[in-house]
């Protein structure tokens, strides 16, 4: 609508501008919006003959499996209350973490830093579990065998013992993740206009103070950035975290089940796309809902912050 | 001189922590390291350790036994990874910048348009589908650099706030002031300004194009047609294969090292990128410097 | 199917593209898939519904692949499947579900029994011969047996680990019971009653349960072997473990000696019994999305007949890969070993009939009649040829699965208290659904029965 009140002049105005997006709006459209169709599997009986448009419709019954578990408030309260310490955790470390690199006054030690902070990133989530299984295995582990003999700790049955976990998965999940934060927030803070900070200290501020009236306020784009794109994925699960870095341990899955690993469990033995695409829809459609409430909650507190 | 004296405090306890930090970053790394050259039965037997007893270069003798296709494969990786992130990063700030105007008529839709992706996929089947039979990738480079990592919505809206915040609005005024166009001030100011947000989406590309091997997994069959990572996965699942198979007389079979090889493998698949990563360094440096002279 | 793609691949493919020119006057194209990518690689080809006749179906996904129509029913075809049907005798049926004839069986062992294989040297110089060992689950209290021998072993090697590995009685769902398709509801006593039972809640489990505990308790396993997912042949191999339990066949001393480097005894822990699962593990099947599938019926008829097909397949290019020993056996040419060879599988019990082909060297000559002698004397189950059609409850089997992988591992190695968690343990399984599964289960046998 707002298009057609354009006068022709500014329309022309602003065309280059539309022809630059031209390129990437078709790529999502073909990477993103065309399988997009394949949704309809999710309502759909399979069948490969019918192909997936023409297979009988099933109604809702592939997502029965996904609510008729006496676990399922326990996956869903995993889910959402992991993500929720991971957001926390994460934006907290990456922002400090920030911080601090930018502060280094010395270059070689800045780019070590730099470099240290993105390392386990490169690592995949199987690698780590075997890290982590070589830190806590019961037999050789190093906390079990090493550190705790020698502190006069008794071992811990670690495998088996449900209390340290949530603590195990949050840090992994920080030690693995953060980096990728880090480097935003540099990015961020290297875009803070100097002139700022040389204000702030001919006024006298200290460090605190810097960071907490010019760093911080400058941050806030970039965080509610982040936040809501983090919050849209509150329903999904890094599959690898939950299933690896535990070894699938049966005593843990109170504390390690959550949405990806049931769906993976659940679909080993009786897959069909239908199905699996049916837990993505659901993990979709409440991610989606949060976005929505969280953007309009932002676009009324600041709207040049929220993301649409 | 109390503001040196803070300041030096300050330094001190940035320092320590972030010393603390490195260690916790690069030691898992050191084991990940020694379990890759430790001989393999010691490490069975006495799990990883920062100081095996005994020490073996088999893992890597076994991967090396391929040192053709190994090599290929690192070229194939670094072919796609150089070509998707640089054209990645073109398609990402050509849309960012356009939408981190804020007058630009449609912007909350596009930006709609955009975001949606993040939230809903159809799904690896329909994708497959579509990128086989429309577009025919199956077994050639296209079909890494195509499907999912050539832009994503995430780096679209990262870039885009940076834009917004980090480049004042008035500089776009006062060159349309002087008669540039839009291309212009993308090209003369968006770019340089941007540089912080474009080092790091194109090492979040890079390094996505670089990890990827489920691209490899589904759309390439041919073996010398094979990533780096899709590669040393596949080498992975066929030795658990092969040595829980072997019926009879295949001795070497096995004395493939099969718990020190994975780690050697996650060892191989990240080395180039701990070479490269310092050289990437001097970029974040000059990125941060340009912030500094900007204002 | 491939374990590993070798140079002569092609070369390989040519020669059978060769043989089945001459005896069926077709081609064929073979599409090398490594083991561990197959699964990803074939269910996408199947759901893309891309050309393919011929490949290889696994059991956990019969009713997947029934109901997405990806499978045809080779039941239309039985006249051109008369050779393979009489080869496989019996054993054809249980790639029925119902009356669709899902795909056919490989020629293989039939009955998959427990055994503890144990280090010869030390059981050698511990003075213990397998003759003096008569364990079975008619009486638990012979399993002591092997109780004194893990006392005997720690207190002579008290560095040694017992018994490692991922499997131990309470997890050997193929030997004792039939199991019907899944874990839940079973034919219990090797099959030999038409009750379906839960197992998990039987005298047997409990027993085996218990006998896990206690040598869990006095350290004879591995404090992490319910949580280590590396094979008992891999902790053999690395010298400091005694024992580990698998399924054992006719020639399990070559294979282990292969796959640890150690010569081993094998102690049988109960006896062999034949079911379904036994066979149909994996089927041949024809692809939905086959052009033609009565040719593709030949064709599959004809591999399990062709000796020179097996071979090919198996060893590879006959002189180049492979020759025939003066005792009938393949082994590698002069000159040419594991490393330099340029097509070897060795996957015999994935492809059609191994019997049809050459036994590899280091096997007895006369295997695959050692092989027939034992599938001939097993114990078969009464549900033999019937299969479950896990449709009706595909929901509650998902969550019993669910429910099974959090519990059985860890009460099964005795690594968790056995009071506990017992109960537990089977108040979730009723919880999830089991008394559906296991009178869908009754129901579907009463009426197979009445038929038979």
């Amino acid at each position: 609508m707002e298009r057609k009140k354009l006068s022709a002049a500014k329309l022309r105005q602003y065309l280059p501008l539309y022809l630059m997006m031209l390129p990437a709006l078709i790529y999502l459209f073909i990477n993103n919006y065309i399988p997009m169709a394949g949704i309809v599997v999710a309502f759909k009986k399979f069948n490969a003959n019918d192909g997936m448009f023409g297979s009988p419709w099933a109604g809702l019954t592939n997502f029965t499996y996904l609510f008729g578990s006496n676990d399922t408030a326990i996956i869903i309260r995993n889910t959402l209350l992991y993500n929720v310490a991971f957001i926390i955790v994460n934006t907290v470390a990456g922002i400090m973490l920030a911080i601090f690199i930018s502060d280094v006054v010395s270059h070689k030690l800045k780019k070590l830093y730099q470099s240290a902070v993105l390392l386990p990133f490169l690592i995949s989530i199987v690698v780590v579990s075997y890290i982590v299984f070589a830190l806590l295995s019961h037999e050789n582990g190093m906390l079990n065998k090493g550190l705790f003999p020698a502190l006069g700790i008794e071992p811990v049955q670690w495998y088996n013992d449900t209390t340290w976990w949530p603590l195990i998965l949050i840090v992994t999940n920080c030690w693995k993740g953060v980096g990728y934060g880090t480097l935003i927030y540099i990015a961020a803070i290297a875009g803070i206009d100097n002139s700022f900070y040389e204000a702030a200290e001919l006024d006298g501020a200290n460090k605190w103070q810097q960071i907490t009236r010019i760093t911080l306020p400058c941050l806030v784009p970039s965080i509610i950035t982040l936040l809501i794109m983090n919050i849209g994925k509150i329903f999904y699960s890094d599959f690898g975290l939950f299933y690896q870095v535990p070894q699938n341990s049966g005593s843990l899955f109170t504390v390690t089940n959550t949405i990806d690993t049931y769906v993976y469990r659940a679909l080993v033995s009786s897959g069909g796309i239908g199905r699996s695409s049916a837990a993505s829809l659901f993990q979709s459609v409440v991610g989606f809902v949060l976005v929505m409430v969280s953007n309009l909650i932002v676009r009324k507190a600041s709207p040049d912050n929220a993301i649409f | 001189m109390v503001q040196s004296k803070g300041r030096k405090v300050y330094q001190a306890v940035i320092n320590i922590v972030l010393m603390l930090m490195t260690l916790c970053m690069v030691l898992p790394l050191v084991l990940l390291f020694m379990s890759s050259i430790t001989e393999e039965n010691t490490l069975v037997a006495n799990g990883y350790s920062f100081f095996p007893a005994k020490f073996s270069l088999e893992a890597y003798l076994y991967i090396m036994q391929n040192a053709n296709t190994v090599f290929r494969a690192y070229g194939i990786t670094i072919l796609v990874t150089v070509i998707g992130t640089a054209a990645g990063l073109c398609l990402c700030s050509m849309i960012a910048f356009p939408l981190s105007l804020k007058d630009l008529p449609g912007r909350r839709v596009i930006s709609f348009y955009v975001f949606f992706t993040m939230l809903f996929s159809g799904g690896l089947v329909p994708s497959y589908i579509m990128w086989t039979t429309m577009f025919h990738i199956k077994n050639t480079l296209w079909a890494y650099i195509l499907p999912n990592f050539l832009l994503g919505a995430f780096n679209i809206i990262l870039m885009r706030t940076f834009f917004t915040t980090g480049i004042p609005a008035d500089l776009y005024e006062a060159a349309k002031i002087d008669g540039a166009s839009y291309l212009t001030i993308y090209k003369k100011i968006v770019l340089p300004l941007g540089k912080p947000i474009l080092v790091t989406v194109g090492l979040f590309t890079g390094l996505s194009y670089w990890n990827d091997w489920t691209n490899g997994l589904y759309y390439i069959s041919k073996s010398e047609m094979l990533s780096i990572q899709a590669l040393l996965n596949r080498m992975i699942q066929d030795i658990q294969a092969l040595a829980s198979q072997s019926t009879a007389d295949s001795g070497s079979l096995m004395q493939i090292p099969q718990v020190s090889i994975r780690m050697a493998i996650a060892f191989v698949a990240i080395l180039p990128i701990l070479i490269v990563y310092p050289f990437l360094q001097k970029y974040f440096a000059s990125g941060i410097m340009l912030g500094a002279v900007k204002g | 199917m491939v374990a590993q793609e070798g140079p002569n691949q092609q070369k390989v493919n040519e020669a059978i593209n060769e043989l089945a020119l001459k005896e069926l006057n077709m081609k064929v194209n073979m599409i090398p898939m490594t083991w561990g990518t197959y699964n990803n690689q074939i269910s996408m080809m199947l759901a893309a519904n891309e050309p393919l006749d011929i490949f290889l179906a696994f059991a956990d996904r019969f009713s997947t692949y029934i109901e997405s129509q990806y499978v045809v029913d080779l039941s239309q075809y039985t006249n051109e499947l008369q050779g393979a049907f009489e080869v496989l005798g019996e054993d054809a049926e249980c790639g029925y579900i119902g009356d669709f004839l899902v795909g056919l069986g490989q020629m293989k062992e039939r009955g998959y029994p427990a055994g503890l294989i144990v280090r010869k040297d030390i059981f050698d110089e511990l003075g213990y011969k397998v003759e003096d060992f008569n364990v079975s689950p008619d009486d638990y209290s012979s399993f002591n047996q092997i109780t004194e021998l893990f006392a005997k072993v720690k207190e002579a090697h008290p560095d040694m680990i017992c018994m490692d590995g991922t499997s131990i009685m309470g997890l050997q769902d193929l030997s004792y019971m039939d199991n019907l398709g899944s874990d839940f509801g079973v034919l219990e006593n090797y099959g030999q009653t038409t009750t379906v039972t839960n197992w998990f809640e039987s005298e047997q489990w409990k027993n085996f349960c218990q006998i896990g505990r206690e040598w869990f308790t006095k350290g004879y396993l591995s404090q992490d072997i319910a949580v280590n997912q590396d094979s008992g042949e891999l902790k053999m191999k690395a010298g400091n473990c005694f024992s580990f339990i698998a399924n054992v066949k006719p020639n399990t001393n070559v294979e282990k000696l292969a796959q640890t480097g150690y010569e081993v005894e094998v102690i049988p822990l109960g006896d062999a019994m034949k079911n379904t699962n036994a066979v149909n593990s994996a089927l041949i099947s024809v692809a939905n999305a086959s052009k033609d599938p009565q040719k593709a019926a030949i064709f599959l008829n004809w591999i399990y007949t062709s000796q020179e097909f097996n071979d090919l397949i198996n060893w590879g290019i006959e002189g180049e890969d492979w020759v025939l020993t003066e005792d009938g056996l393949a082994a590698y040419p002069d000159g040419v070993d594991a490393n330099s060879v340029g097509y070897h599988n060795d996957f015999g019990y994935v492809y059609p009939n191994q019997f049809a082909g050459h036994p590899w060297t280091g096997n007895p000559a006369d295997i695959w009649e050692q092989y027939e002698v034992y599938n001939s004397g097993i114990t078969t189950s009464k549900a033999y040829g019937f299969t479950f059609d896990s449709t009706p409850v595909a929901t509650e089997e998902a969550q019993l699965v669910a429910v099974r992988d959090q519990y059985w591992k860890d009460l099964a190695f005795g690594a968790v208290d056995f009071d506990e968690k017992f109960q537990e343990f089977n108040d979730a399984l009723y919880a999830a659904g089991l008394q559906t599964v296991m009178d869908e289960k009754q129901r579907q046998l009463d009426e197979w029965l009445a038929a038979q």
